[in-house]
């Protein structure tokens, strides 16, 4: 890819499966996943056949509710602000990290840990079949995905505390998802208020995603007057996502970026990275989501993306 | 200038949004609020106001550069400015970094004063800079030794030195947050010793006269509890040439304890309190906006520069006569026909008289013909009459009429410094929303005749704006879901009780609430969530001396939404709410709890729900969706 000598190209670094097996493993490659997720998609049927034949080669983490501990093989307790102990979990040969049914608190840091360490690291995403809908009023958010949020905070390992150098001089980089109201209020959070930029994911995982997203977004679009700042990124492509970041970057020379991972799981991957690989003048904005347990159904396209070295120069 | 030139100039006049507005505006379009004068007062202030009443750009009127700038455009200069401002904001993302990682409360104590320290000392470091170039001379060496030996730094001998200095511990410090358990240490500066340092020093190095600084901490809700604690510690302690000036949001001062529990920050003793509210927004609001219509008019757009001129107002008479009251009136008439003395006695009348005969009749259920002898016998006290219950018979008015665009308007200067409820954005937001519209109804705006903006455009404004801090309520809250069904339902009721006069008093808009004590307290927490939120107002019914009395507390939506509902925008008469009925409509069934509330009155059918409102028919049908 033209972009840099070492940046992944999505098509050479991501497959896609139906359904994966042993088969699609590589060798003394670790997988970190999740444990009793709720959702079809968090649980899949190979990360439970592993862990009853080759449990040594499997992670299983439990997040605590409050994106501070995380219990690590039903046996440690680990702070994900312990770097050492964070190394300890990394620090494998190969790692693959299933981020489907992990929150942000879980798998970012695990990421930032392994970047540092430079683990050759994958990264599994399962898409949904459907989302459950949205119990409020002719809600801007479509889908009822969130029982609560824990609130603006950052995520452990992201804490940013120089901010911008020109308050006068930031962005805020919105990636849109589902839930209309999230970008929204973390933007009210910064002041004074910085221009808004939205990444919607086109395509979709599905094709009416994109005009949902639009939709269930039109008050943050409208209020900020963003829609002729709207950019799109594919919804399933972290390197999409880095790339379009880059992009902004680039329109905005000498700006402070705001990032809200709150759309796609690979668009907030695409951040994390950015943000890896950007730290001076990138900073993450998160408001901690309770996900309503069931709030998917069904387990659609798996995607395998391999994040190559880095940093991405 | 063309349609899409005059658009542009205004919306950037008007549109809050500050990135949009070239810097320079600042000082152009600053209006002092009528309380500054208290916040220059040397003593530490609390400025305590909703989202978007102006506290940022009040406290950052105080800075040193700032209030510089206004004193220049008065013509005065650098020897004429007592006090020397600083300001930090308390971004919620980064002082939340300071707790948990499996440290303990005390440790986060001092490692947020020392971040504190930090954030000040850098933003007084570049105020020194700027007292460098204006007296011509350089701090000594030996004064910045002092600033830089609390923060346990050498080798620092100029103020620039100094700034990176305080960077780079900034970064050691992020360092340090994002793993705390590291077996690095860092050296914590001592709470409030290097700010007090540097404001000492400033003072005995004679840069900066006996001018007092100003330390400016916005955004004071967002800290933690124990992140109050220490700062009240140093508003506590804040002497002379010190003080501090705090704009917090209304309910987000939480913790008035200071790192010595037993001792509190309290009134009148340690700092005083401004609550904006209650400071003249009027007077305020109505200088902003002409301020900024005399800026239009400088830049050659033909625009009234009085607010009063640029929003145009009806008449009672004119705005009963756009709503229909010819049609009532008519069919008054022809009731009364058989009538002949009576009829020709009523005909000279005006329109939006006769048709309010319509209105006391479904009020009284009273014959229309006796209703008629009665006013002509009793004019003076038809005319009392028509006094307490004109307005809400405009609401009435409405009724029925299918498809109208309009079923009751929303102009004018009143209504519009009214509706905003003290909140500066909103305010300028209405306007903002008016213009558009008025360039959208009248597009062959041609520049010659002066720009005035019609009922209509302000009435749209009104509605537009309500529905969008409805849509919005949903994410700021914590609860914004339940919070948002709640004033759907409230607005419903009360959009019912406006249109259905027969056994009610007039212009009932506000509520307290009564029943079951655990219901009370529930709905009472969420209802203190949406105040602070801007979804209701409160007007404590007694002086908030215990939770007890606090209950009887008389709650009403935000007047913002009353174009949304289509209710009456003044704060009139009030209701009894059942608190168990009010948690109701958070249920699957909220059209039962709506028609609770009502307590049995009729509800307008789903055709004849006004457009902004139809939107949300299945909620009020009962779905709860």
């Amino acid at each position: 890819m033209a972009e840099s000598s070492n940046f992944p190209d999505p098509f050479d670094h991501t497959v896609r499966f139906e359904s994966i097996g042993l088969e699609d493993i590589l060798e003394n490659e670790t997988i970190i996943v999740a444990d009793g997720s709720t959702e079809d998609r968090g649980q899949l049927p190979l990360w439970a056949s592993l862990r009853a034949s080759a449990s040594d080669q499997l992670i299983s983490l439990v997040p605590d509710i409050n994106a501070e501990t995380v219990i690590v093989n039903a046996k440690n307790t680990i702070h994900l602000r312990d770097e050492e102990q964070l190394d300890h979990i990394t620090n494998k040969e190969k790692l693959l990290i299933d981020i489907s049914g992990l929150p942000h608190s879980v798998w970012a840091p695990l990421l930032k840990s392994a970047q540092k360490q430079n683990i050759p690291t994958r990264v599994l995403y399962a898409e949904p079949e459907s989302y459950k809908p949205h119990p409020s009023p002719a809600s801007a958010t479509l889908f009822d995905l969130s029982l609560d949020f824990l609130g603006m905070a950052p995520l452990p390992g992201f804490v940013q505390l120089s901010g911008p150098p020109d308050e006068d001089k930031c962005i805020f980089v919105a990636m849109l998802g589902f839930e209309g109201n999230r970008p929204e209020r973390l933007v009210l959070q910064i002041d004074p208020v910085p221009k808004v930029i939205p990444i919607v994911g086109v395509p979709g995982f599905q094709l009416e995603y994109p005009a949902f997203t639009v939709a269930c977004n039109r008050v943050l679009l409208d209020d900020y007057r963003a829609h002729k700042e709207l950019r799109y990124a594919r919804a399933s492509c972290p390197f999409d996502a880095y790339l379009q970041l880059k992009k902004i970057h680039r329109d905005y020379p000498n700006h402070y970026m705001y990032i809200a991972p709150v759309g796609t799981k690979p668009h907030s991957l695409g951040a994390i990275l950015y943000s890896l690989n950007n730290p001076n003048n990138t900073e993450i904005l998160f408001d901690h989501p309770i996900r309503k347990a069931g709030r998917t159904k069904g387990l659609g396209v798996i995607h395998i993306y391999d994040l190559g070295k880095s940093p991405y120069v | 200038m063309s349609d899409i030139e005059t658009t542009s100039v205004l919306s950037v006049l008007f549109s809050d949004n500050r990135a949009e507005w070239p810097s320079e505006h600042f000082k152009e379009l600053f209006v002092e609020p009528t309380y500054l004068s208290k916040l220059e007062s040397v003593r530490p202030c609390f400025l305590v106001g909703g989202r978007g009443t102006g506290k940022t750009t009040s406290l950052q009127s105080l800075k040193y550069d700032s209030t510089y700038e206004r004193l220049i455009s008065r013509g005065l200069d650098f020897g004429d400015q007592e006090y020397l401002g600083v300001l930090v904001r308390m971004n919620k993302n980064r002082v939340r970094a300071f707790q948990g990682g499996g440290i303990d409360d005390e440790h986060w104590n001092k490692v947020f004063a020392h971040y504190f320290n930090l954030l000040v000392c850098f933003e007084l470091t570049e105020l020194g800079l700027w007292l460098e170039t204006k007296t011509g001379r350089e701090l000594r060496g030996d004064y910045i030794d002092r600033i830089s030996s609390d923060f346990g730094i050498s080798s620092v001998s100029t103020l620039s030195d100094l700034k990176n200095e305080i960077r780079k511990l900034i970064s050691e410090l992020q360092i340090y947050v994002n793993n705390p358990n590291s077996s690095s240490n860092i050296i914590l500066s001592i709470a409030e010793s290097p700010v007090r340092t540097f404001s000492e020093v400033l003072m005995e190095s004679g840069f900066a006269g006996d001018r007092v600084f100003f330390c400016c901490v916005d955004e004071y809700e967002n800290l933690l509890d124990y992140q109050q604690a220490v700062l009240n510690t140093y508003i506590k302690h804040a002497e002379p040439p010190l003080s501090y000036k705090v704009g917090v949001r209304k309910n987000g001062f939480r913790n008035r304890q200071t790192l010595d529990g037993q001792d509190l920050l309290s009134i009148p003793d340690d700092y005083a309190e401004i609550e904006i509210a209650d400071e003249g927004f009027e007077y305020f609001a109505k200088a902003v906006a002409e301020l900024r219509l005399e800026c239009a008019k400088n830049k050659g757009i033909n625009v009234p520069t009085k607010l009063n001129e640029f929003l145009v107002d009806l008449s009672f008479s004119e705005e009963a006569e756009s709503l229909g009251a010819g049609r009532i009136s008519t069919q008054v008439l022809e009731e009364l026909s058989g009538n002949e003395d009576l009829h020709l006695r009523l005909v000279d009348k005006s329109d939006s008289e006769i048709y309010f005969l319509k209105y006391w009749q479904e009020k009284t259920g009273d014959q229309l013909i006796d209703l008629a002898q009665h006013w002509i016998n009793n004019e003076r006290v038809w005319e009392t009459r028509r006094g307490n219950h004109g307005y809400a018979s405009l609401f009435w008015l409405g009724k029925g009429r299918k498809g109208a665009r309009v079923r009751k308007y929303y102009c004018g200067e009143r209504v519009f410094l009214s509706l905003p409820a003290g909140n500066i954005r909103y305010f300028l937001e209405l306007i903002d929303a008016a213009i558009n519209h008025e360039l959208e109804i009248n597009t062959g705006y041609d520049q010659l005749s002066s720009l005035g903006i019609s009922p209509m455009a302000q009435t749209l404004a009104v509605r537009d704006v309500g529905k969008r801090r409805l849509n919005q309520l949903e994410g700021l809250a914590d609860h914004g879901v339940q919070l948002k069904r709640l004033v759907l339902a409230i607005g419903k009721v009360f959009f019912e009780m406006a249109r259905e006069p027969a056994q009610r008093s007039p212009e009932v808009n506000s509520f307290v609430i009564d029943g079951d004590k655990e219901d009370v307290e529930k709905i009472r927490a969420l209802l203190i969530e949406g105040v602070g939120h801007l979804a209701f107002e409160v007007t404590p019914r007694t002086k908030a001396t215990s939770n007890l009395e606090m209950k009887d507390d008389e709650y009403r939506l935000h007047r913002i939404f009353s174009g949304f509902f289509e209710i009456s925008h003044r704060k009139k008469r009030s209701t009894k709410f059942d608190a168990t009925h009010l948690l109701g409509v958070l249920d699957s069934k909220p059209s039962k709890a709506i028609q609770q509330l009502l307590e049995g009155g009729e509800q307008v059918g789903e055709s004849d729900l006004p457009e902004q409102l139809a939107l949300f028919s299945s909620f009020y049908s009962g779905d709860g969706n």
